[in-house]
């Protein structure tokens, strides 16, 4: 009859058994935000992880004062960030190399937090279909379309893109005054004279009349980047079951640390006869 | 302390006449008697020359049978009678046997003369009292079935009275009973949900094989007093294995929420978590509802909810039989992890054209039942719901708004617009024809559609030239225009089996399945708009999300039962499964972004001994079930062991190990704002490997007449089990394939626990209570290097279901109490500024699954009552009203996090409030 009992006391062992710690309380964490381009200057900016509750104690650590070192790990240079203010560090003294690796080190609240990237070579072979695109001024119903007529063909931006790398197209104008497209009852709802497609590893990506909002000049911007920066367009679920972590690249801390090389072409939006 | 008093009795007489009294003891009895036990004690004492003393009115109240096989000889007999009704016995110097109930009236015998008692012959009692078998040791073999539709009833027991004994009947009610010891025993049949019977089997009757007549419950309250015959349980948990056992018949006896729901009254019991609204289906012993089995008449169901899981899609009124295997299942079951859920489908009354329904605030369910001819039955059964009230409430709190307020994106208003009320429904359909074609051969098809239509679609249509401010002016010569905003989910089960089962002897039995099963899902949230210019051309552009899974299963199998001999009982046979399943996810009106088709081979073999010892007192069934799986180019052994060990008649041990393996995947797509969707797909052993799982279980109960009370530990370690991550991308980042390794986490886990379970099963007043201590636990090195609570980890569960019965009055009330589930929290938030300008906030969250949600409780109530109409008898008819969560308890299914304007918000995601309904179930 002992045997009986041999399963449940094991059972119950397992229940109370000891539990390893686990993480739930609020660590005051540094956020960093920093691309690097491809011959420019690096710029990094820190600030402070926001905490669910109100209840925590936040460390001492001041935002405009943290000691943030950026390595070329190829050359072996080594650069000291400079405060700018509101948590922005820079040094104009040190550039950018394309395939070039970059480590970001500073220490916060106790933790090393680190990061590294690499500066990706410049998109090749870029090219547009077509460098104007006509659209219809079309009545304000949000980003509805109606010109599809066969003739208005969508602009397809193509690249070369051998090793399907990550890449981004960025569509702004850069009117100083843009005329907008639509009639807007209310300014605020005046969309931003810039918008994106999402990130893709293939070789082209389709513009359609509809996404544009306004007329006049546009900057393409393609933009080659690397997978780690890719993982911040992805959807987020905000639920309690499936609530998750973005983990881009910054070790001990969060954020982005990523290098970014762009080729830009122009095209122009030009207001059709209507239908 | 009933054998304490016989000894000193049986002692006494070896003092005052040892030889006499040893001699009277140790007498053989030659014959088998039946009846009252006056008539019996009558006709022995004449038969054997015994003179026996005793008060005839007290021994007439004893109704018996005194077999050779069981009490041998007189001091036996005399044994029975004390182990069975304390009564007391003496055999006194001049060799007359005192029997009497108690030690007050052994007195007064022996000081009254009745002696003449004795000397009473009556001769036609006394022939029917003494029986002499023509057979002995043979076996019988027969059917069960309902005495009023005729219909078969699978997995009813027989035991032979004073033996251990027993079989059950097969999914078509037969049944091959070895080692009868003589044909004047008599045989025990009973079957939840049913009256238990008694068959006294009569000498010199032919082999033709037994039909044995079951009474489904009667409502009549009398009955209620007559000790041990009521068995009017809709649920029972097996003492001999992890099983509890369902006669949907019953489940009206229990709380419902409107609709009678075989998956619902599962979560009542111990080991099934009951803390799930929006799932029926089954979190068994800390399993996954994927994890679990669903078989219906053969064929496979890869979904069960209906209306965001609220209710199962299993309309009780076409079912028979449900078996819950919890763990430890047989090899003739595989390709889960975690336990079996067996239905059967009703065939339809053989005797009568019935028809039966229910409405209620819900739904509205009807069926037929058709005898056509005397060779065929049928069944058919639809359910619908409408969008009453109670469906809204039901929707709008569980469902694509998870009881919240959701924003959509800005819709156009202004003059012009209409629209028009979403419509959502859901409905099943079962039907299944039986062809009794000879005494050997049954064929069977069953057919089962069930369907969610959920549609949050809103339509909007301007007449041309509405003159909106900034609208579509004259300018735009445009003569008309329509937006449409489809925005639905379809989802739903077809399944059909064709069985053919054959009795090759009364040994021998062989069933030939093919089926088909099919899962679809639907998701189709897009947007088409048309209009027509002036000059007549109509153009329409689409944009949106399109969604779709499509999983077929095409079965074939052959299973064989051998009752070799009273010892052992073979079963094996072998099955193939054919998988293709197809998941498309397409955006604007473009090629389909992911499009990924999945085919593979399943088969195998199984093969087990159920062997019985130590007089029936051991069961030991050692199994093996091997699998070739086509994706892996693998073969899966899977043994299995499971035993059982009965110290008494009631005191009885059960264990059971073995291991599992599971090849295809649900993985569920949470989705806060559109509900969930979910999709199947198969280990390929790269990305999604073949799970497995080893289960060790050990339960004791303790089974009385009117109680039963169990106890039952399970451990079940799991290996390379998989998780969704949750993140799907909306638009994936390759667009040629879907990124499996990115969304799936792959690691190991446990679950284990222990269930107490204490159970009044008849009576006016009935019921149970139960208490499940469990963890489940779950490591994803790539996520953690600890091992975290899985979500369905429930640390405390307990569940108390009373039901009375007043005359034609039922009231029924169920309280569950349940620890919160883990979840996931934030415990900080940023926000970066991308390189195109736009500002996307981020979580910092705890470890994974460190919460606890606020403890789950809720108290349902219910009341129905029974009458006749339409000139019925028996109380088919009934009334009910139901009270979900009774106190209005606000349980919590999640929470909901937002980063606005640099700061966390917090929100609750509710479970349903309380719900009235109103139900009314006829049948005539």
């Amino acid at each position: 009859m002992k045997k009986i009992f041999v399963l449940p006391v094991f059972s119950l062992l397992l229940l109370f058994g000891c539990e390893p710690t686990l993480v739930a309380e609020f660590q005051d964490k540094a956020v960093v935000e920093s691309y690097l381009h491809a011959g420019n200057t690096p710029q990094v900016k820190i600030s402070r992880l926001i905490p669910f509750r109100d209840d925590v104690s936040l460390s001492g650590e001041d935002i405009n004062s943290l000691s943030i070192t950026i390595t070329d790990e190829d050359s072996g240079n080594s650069s000291t960030l400079i405060a700018q203010g509101e948590g922005v560090y820079a040094n104009s003294a040190f550039t950018i190399q394309e395939g070039h690796t970059y480590a970001l080190h500073l220490p916060y609240n106790g933790f090393s937090v680190t990061a590294s990237t690499v500066i990706p070579s410049k998109p090749v072979d870029m090219s547009l279909s077509s460098s104007t695109i006509s659209v219809m001024v079309r009545p304000g119903i949000g980003s509805l379309s109606l010109s599809t007529k066969a003739t208005n063909e969508p602009v397809e931006v193509t690249w070369a893109n051998p090793d399907n790398s990550y890449y981004m197209v960025v569509v702004e104008n850069i009117e100083a005054t843009p005329t907008s497209i639509y009639d807007w009852d209310d300014d605020d709802d005046r969309p931003k004279p810039m918008f994106r497609m999402e990130p893709t590893q293939a070789s082209s990506t389709q513009l359609s009349q509809q996404s544009f909002s306004y007329l006049g000049r546009h900057n393409i911007i393609l933009t080659r980047m690397q997978p780690e920066y890719a993982l911040l367009y992805q959807s987020q679920n905000n639920d309690s079951q499936s609530i998750s972590e973005v983990h881009a690249n910054v070790n001990n801390g969060y954020g982005i640390f990523t290098g970014l090389n762009s080729d830009t072409l122009q095209i122009r939006v030009v207001q059709s006869s209507g239908f | 302390m009933k054998r304490a008093l016989l000894l000193p009795l049986i002692i006494l007489l070896f003092h005052t006449q040892p030889c006499h009294a040893q001699a009277i003891i140790g007498l053989k009895i030659n014959h088998d008697y039946r009846g009252q036990l006056d008539q019996i004690l009558e006709r022995m004492g004449q038969e054997m020359k015994i003179r026996f003393i005793f008060d005839k009115a007290t021994m007439a109240k004893y109704p018996t049978a005194i077999t050779t096989y069981e009490e041998k000889t007189i001091g036996g007999m005399l044994k029975m009678f004390q182990n069975s009704w304390n009564m007391v016995s003496l055999i006194s110097g001049n060799g007359y046997i005192y029997i009497a109930k108690d030690k007050q009236q052994l007195a007064e015998l022996q000081n009254s003369n009745l002696q003449k008692n004795i000397e009473v012959t009556e001769s036609k009692k006394v022939e029917r009292s003494s029986l002499n078998p023509i057979k002995r040791n043979f076996t019988l073999t027969g059917e069960v079935v309902d005495v009023e539709s005729g219909e078969r009833i699978p997995y009813a027991t027989l035991h032979i009275q004073g033996k251990t004994n027993f079989t059950t009947t097969d999914a078509n009610g037969r049944f091959t009973l070895q080692r009868v010891p003589t044909d004047t025993a008599s045989i025990t049949v009973s079957y939840i949900g049913y009256e238990k019977q008694t068959i006294e089997l009569q000498p010199a009757a032919d082999n033709k094989p037994m039909q044995v007549e079951l009474s489904p419950q009667k409502q009549e309250i009398a009955e209620v007093f007559i000790r041990g015959r009521k068995d009017d349980k809709a649920l029972e948990q097996s003492v001999v294995e992890q099983k509890i056992k369902m006669s949907p018949v019953a489940l009206k006896f229990l709380p419902n929420i409107g609709e009678k729901d075989i998956m619902r009254s599962f979560q009542l019991m111990p080991g099934v978590s009951a803390s799930n609204e929006n799932s029926s289906g089954m979190y068994v012993r800390g399993g996954t509802p994927d994890q679990n089995l669903i078989v219906y008449d053969g064929f496979t169901v890869y979904y069960v909810d209906h209306l965001h899981g609220f209710y199962s899609a299993f309309n009780s009124n076409a079912i028979k039989d449900v078996q819950l295997y919890k763990g430890g299942f047989e090899s003739k079951f595989g390709g889960r992890l975690s336990s079996v859920t067996e239905i059967t489908g009703k065939d339809g009354n053989s005797k009568k054209i019935t028809f039966g329904g229910d409405i209620s605030l819900l739904s509205v369910n009807a069926y037929a039942e058709i005898p056509i001819g005397d060779e065929f039955t049928s069944l058919f059964a639809f359910r619908r719901s409408y969008q009453g009230w109670l469906y809204k409430r039901i929707s709008n709190e569980t469902g694509s708004s998870s009881g919240e307020t959701v924003s959509r994106p800005s819709e156009p208003g202004g003059r012009g617009m209409q629209s028009e009320d979403p419509d959502s429904y859901f409905y099943d359909m079962n039907a299944k024809i039986t062809w009794n074609a000879t005494k050997k051969d049954i064929f069977s098809v069953s057919f089962f559609n069930g369907a969610d239509y959920l549609d949050n679609t809103p339509t909007f249509s301007f007449p041309g030239g509405g003159g909106r401010p900034g609208g579509f002016g004259e300018s735009s010569g445009m003569s008309s225009f329509s937006m449409d905003n489809s925005d639905y989910t379809r989802y739903g089960n077809v399944g059909i089996s064709a069985r053919w089962s054959r009795k090759l002897n009364d040994k021998l039995t062989s069933t030939l399945l093919a089926s088909y099963s099919n899962f679809y899902s639907t998701r189709d949230e897009s947007r088409t708009i048309t209009y027509t210019d002036s000059s007549g051309n109509t153009q329409t552009i689409k944009s949106g999300v399109l969604e779709d899974n499509d999983l077929r299963d095409y079965t074939v199998s052959n299973a064989w039962k051998y009752s070799l001999n009273d010892r052992h009982t073979l079963e094996f046979g072998a099955f193939g499964t054919y998988y293709d399943i197809n998941y498309s996810y397409g955006e604007n009106d473009t090629a389909k972004l992911v499009n990924k088709a999945d085919e593979a081979t399943l088969f195998g073999v199984h093969l087990q001994d159920k062997i019985r010892l130590f007089s029936n007192k051991l069961t030991v069934t050692p199994g093996l079930r091997t699998t070739y799986f086509s994706n892996t180019h693998k073969i899966y052994f899977e043994p299995r062991l499971s035993a059982s060990y009965a110290f008494t008649p009631q005191v009885i041990l059960n264990a059971a190990t073995g291991v599992y393996n599971q090849f295809a995947n649900r993985v569920v797509r949470e989705d806060v704002m559109s509900g969930n969707t979910d999709f199947w797909i198969l280990s390929d052993d790269k990305n999604i490997p073949v799970s497995s799982s080893t289960h060790f279980n050990l339960g004791v109960s303790y089974n009385l007449t009117e109680y039963l009370f169990s106890v039952d530990a399970y451990y079940k370690s799991n290996a390379n089990i998989s998780e969704y991550t949750m993140r799907f991308n909306r638009k994936p980042l390759n667009s040629s394939s879907l990124q499996t390794t990115e969304q799936f986490y792959t690691g190991d886990g446990y679950a284990t626990g222990i269930e107490l379970l204490a159970q009044k099963k008849a009576g006016q007043l009935s019921g149970w209570v139960s208490y499940t201590i469990g963890e489940v636990k779950n490591k994803f090195p790539l996520q953690s290097s600890q091992y975290f609570f899985a979500y369905q980890d429930v640390t405390h569960e307990f569940k108390t279901v009373g039901i009375y019965k007043f005359g034609n009055f039922d009231f029924s009330a169920t309280w569950i109490y349940s620890t919160g589930r883990p979840y996931t929290a934030p415990l900080g938030g940023y926000t970066l500024t991308l390189v195109d300008g736009a500002e996307e906030s981020y979580f910092a969250v705890s470890d994974k699954n460190t919460f606890r949600l606020p403890a789950y409780h809720r108290l349902d109530l219910a009341a129905s009552f029974r009458f006749d109409m339409f000139g019925t008898k028996g109380k088919a008819n009934a009334i009910s009203v139901s009270l979900f969560n009774a106190y209005n308890r606000h349980n919590v299914s999640a929470k909901k996090f937002q980063i606005v304007d640099g700061a966390i918000l917090e929100s609750n995601i509710n479970y349903l409030g309380i719900t009235p309904n109103i139900s009314l179930s006829f049948k005539f």
